[in-house]
């Protein structure tokens, strides 16, 4: 995509102008945007490790947790290559640790191809491989293959054999993990999480970061549908276990469709949750009234109010938290099917941040008849559907009679952000995410960022900045990067990190005119772009 | 929870450096042989369609490599399969005397369930060759002391029994592979105290 000239200029610019941007930003007052909302009220919690056992504890009503076990999720550091190899071309295989890792298997010699059906069919698949689209495969220790996002594994399994050998060799040499492999412009990028391993390969810039970040939000999908506790122990008793026997296609579909939200979600990346634009007073009203509704109900956990993808409040018990990436695993289960819609359904869901080990009971319902305005109620008492259920009709009917359902859809209709007071010509989308709120809020896709095509490109510029910007070996604030097509600034705050996009040729003034502009507009707004205050039951 | 009707075996192949499991699998999967040796580097992977009765078999094919530097890779190898077959030369008495730890290094490290039923075979392999050391007498009875493990005398060069004795390996791991699946059908009490309703928790109405 970049000749290396132009990376060599960008680079030369890059730390000159970063300096300069860096103090101009920094002193704007509007930067001090950051109260910091680390208390109980906070709605998310991004940063605790999951914990098990959770759910057993809140059922026998123990709110004291003294035994947080940290479980199979603990990440693991990546090596990274440095910043200036970035593009370069070298092939090399990075492990953490050393990097003494070379391949230890040989595909099928070559020679031997053609003849049969299978081969053909073999042939096809590995062409798609060569292909430029995104990979992603799952498979279990034992070099089963359980999922593909192209093709069909049942043609994968030679593959799928040499991905486990990969992974195992790394590992049993001086207690290495695999994590990804450079070849050229291409990343094969590797998560073993027992007992599966699952593997990426992409094409494009991408931070190892966010491929890792990938790899895991696949993981907790498969998590959330069978639990882990129950995958662990059937491939326990049961090594050779084909794990595709639990998978569906229903399963299959959610696994496809969390890839591609990723690629469309910067808050998936930033782990944060997407709220609908309410005023301050409408936003109470609602989530006081699911809180009161609920309050008293044992056994009650969470319960949400979802809009396409966006939040509209959350209620919960006291100290008791929803991690973003689980909140996304639930909105993938509702976006994937339209089952959902016009009934009252009851889905067990593992919420692997919360608790890998068991599943909570999720009763899902639309509150409208055109099924935009979803309630997701979620218990730790499978015996609760009818509780629930009661719940959700005064919940439907109390919102009717405040009008809350019409506001809803009428912000839904709103065209936010980069109205006039923003209104920068030069500034092409933003995204700004409060960290003390794990919440974010970004300005509408415009032209020529509305194709799909267009939309993924962009988010993978702006998922390489956050890469930069988060990566642990380098401890940036700043990253300023001017592509072919637009520059991208992103900026880690103290209380928010922001990834705005420009016209390629801005000038740092403009930027940092606009940055102004950005958190200005956001501080005053505050209050309606973000759920500031949880509810409780 | 569909059942699929195809079946996805994990077969591999172990074996002293030498006495031809990367020829056997090349003559059961493409059918062909060379005189050529080439000495396998970690492992080889094929996989072949086979028609087992009713069921249709895909048999994922791990050709490990014999040379002792090779070894450490075991565990991961054998982690998870579905049958073995044991190769040795019928020319090379050493060959025939490593099938013990062949199969015991298999057992240690791919601890499988109920090891005494686990379905191996026993390939005495170059049968065509005419400087035979090992009668076929002999190797036979050693797989009738290892629970009736099924002995085949084959000829990668020839094809003699290749696709016999794949064959029959297929079948007995698919028997093996009823008898499990008939116990993971009834619900086993799988939590730890902790855990809650796993009567619950059999996969995902969406």
């Amino acid at each position: 995509m970049m000749t290396s000239s132009v990376v060599n200029l960008v680079q030369a610019k890059h730390n000159a102008a970063t300096e300069e941007l860096t103090s101009m930003l920094e002193a704007l007052p509007s930067s001090e945007n950051s109260q910091e909302h680390r208390e109980e009220s906070a709605i998310f919690d991004d940063e605790n490790e999951p914990a098990s056992g959770l759910i057993n504890r809140i059922r026998r009503n123990s709110v004291h947790s003294s035994q947080t076990i940290t479980t199979a999720d603990s990440l693991n550091t990546i090596v990274a290559d440095d910043s200036t190899s970035y593009y370069s071309a070298d092939d090399d295989t990075t492990t953490s640790g050393t990097n003494s890792t070379h391949t230890a298997a040989n595909v099928t010699n070559e020679e031997e191809e053609t003849e049969n059906n299978l081969e053909n069919d073999e042939e096809i698949h590995m062409n798609l491989l060569k292909s430029k689209s995104k990979h992603m495969f799952v498979l279990s220790e034992n070099g089963k293959p359980v999922f593909t996002r192209y093709g069909d594994e049942e043609h994968l399994i030679t593959l799928m054999g040499v991905m486990q050998t990969l992974v195992s060799f790394a590992e049993l040499t001086d207690s290495n993990q695999l994590n990804y492999i450079k070849a050229g412009q291409c990343r094969i990028a590797f998560l073993h999480r027992e007992p599966l391993i699952f593997v990426l390969i992409s094409h494009t810039n991408e931070h190892p970061l966010c491929l890792t970040q990938q790899l895991t939000y696949i993981y907790h999908q498969i998590i959330s549908t069978l639990t882990l506790s129950r995958i662990q122990h059937k491939f326990h008793v049961q090594p050779n276990f084909d794990l595709r026997r639990w998978l569906s296609n229903a399963e299959k579909k959610l696994l496809n469709n969390i890839v591609d939200m990723y690629e469309r979600d910067l808050g998936m990346v930033m782990t944060c949750a997407k709220c609908l634009m309410l005023p301050t007073n409408v936003r109470g009203q609602i989530g006081q009234t699911v809180a009161q509704t609920i309050r008293g109900q044992k056994d009650m956990i969470f319960a949400i109010i979802l809009t396409h993808g966006h939040l509209v409040t959350i209620a919960r018990l006291k100290n008791y938290h929803l991690h973003p990436s689980d909140l996304y695993l639930l909105i993938n289960l509702v976006n994937s099917s339209d089952a959902f819609k016009g009934v009252e359904s009851w889905v067990p869901v593992c919420l692997p941040r919360f608790d890998s080990g068991g599943c909570l009971h999720a009763h899902i319902s639309y509150l409208d008849d055109s099924c935009d305005v979803c309630l997701v109620l979620m218990t730790v008492n499978p015996e609760h559907f009818q509780i629930l259920s009661e719940f959700r009709q005064k919940i439907g009917e109390k919102l009717k009679k405040i009008n809350a359902l019409v506001q809803i859809k009428t912000a839904l209709g709103k065209d936010r952000l980069l109205t006039e007071e923003i209104a920068c010509n030069e500034l092409r989308y933003f995204a700004y995410k409060s960290r003390g709120l794990s919440q974010y809020t970004s300005s509408k896709l415009l032209t020529p960022y509305t194709t799909r095509e267009q939309h993924v490109r962009l988010f993978e510029l702006i998922r390489y900045v956050y890469g930069r910007l988060h990566d642990p070996s380098h401890q940036l604030k700043i990253v300023y990067f001017t592509g072919e097509h637009e520059s991208l600034l992103g900026w880690l705050a103290p209380g928010f990190e922001l990834h705005a996009v420009f016209s390629p040729l801005v000038t740092l003034e403009t930027v940092t005119a606009c940055i102004d502009r950005i958190l200005t507009y956001i501080k005053r707004d505050e209050s309606q772009l973000f759920i500031m205050k949880c509810e409780y039951f | 929870m569909a059942l699929r009707k195809k079946v996805l075996l994990k077969v591999i192949i172990l074996g002293d450096s030498g006495v031809g499991k990367t020829s056997l699998m090349n003559q059961f999967v493409n059918r062909k042989f060379s005189n050529q040796y080439k000495a396998t580097i970690g492992a080889d992977f094929l996989t072949k369609e086979l028609q087992i009765d009713d069921r249709l078999v895909t048999m994922q094919i791990w050709d490990t490599a014999g040379q002792e530097r090779f070894q450490s890779l075991g565990v991961a190898f054998y982690r998870g399969a579905d049958c073995c077959v044991l190769v040795m030369d019928v020319t090379s008495p050493s060959s025939f005397k490593s099938l013990e730890s062949w199969k015991d290094e298999f057992l240690i490290q791919a601890g499988p369930r109920d090891p005494e039923n686990f379905p191996f075979i026993v390939l005495g392999n170059k049968a065509d060759l005419e400087n035979r050391a090992i009668q076929a007498r002999k190797a036979q009875s050693w797989c009738q002391e290892k629970n009736n493990i099924p002995y085949f005398e084959t000829s990668a060069k020839e094809g003699l029994n290749v696709e016999k004795a794949f064959e029959t390996v297929a079948r007995n791991a698919l028997a093996r592979e009823k008898e499990t699946d008939q116990q993971a059908d009834f619900p086993i009490p799988i939590r730890i105290p902790q855990q809650e309703e796993p009567q619950k928790k059999n996969g995902c109405q969406c």
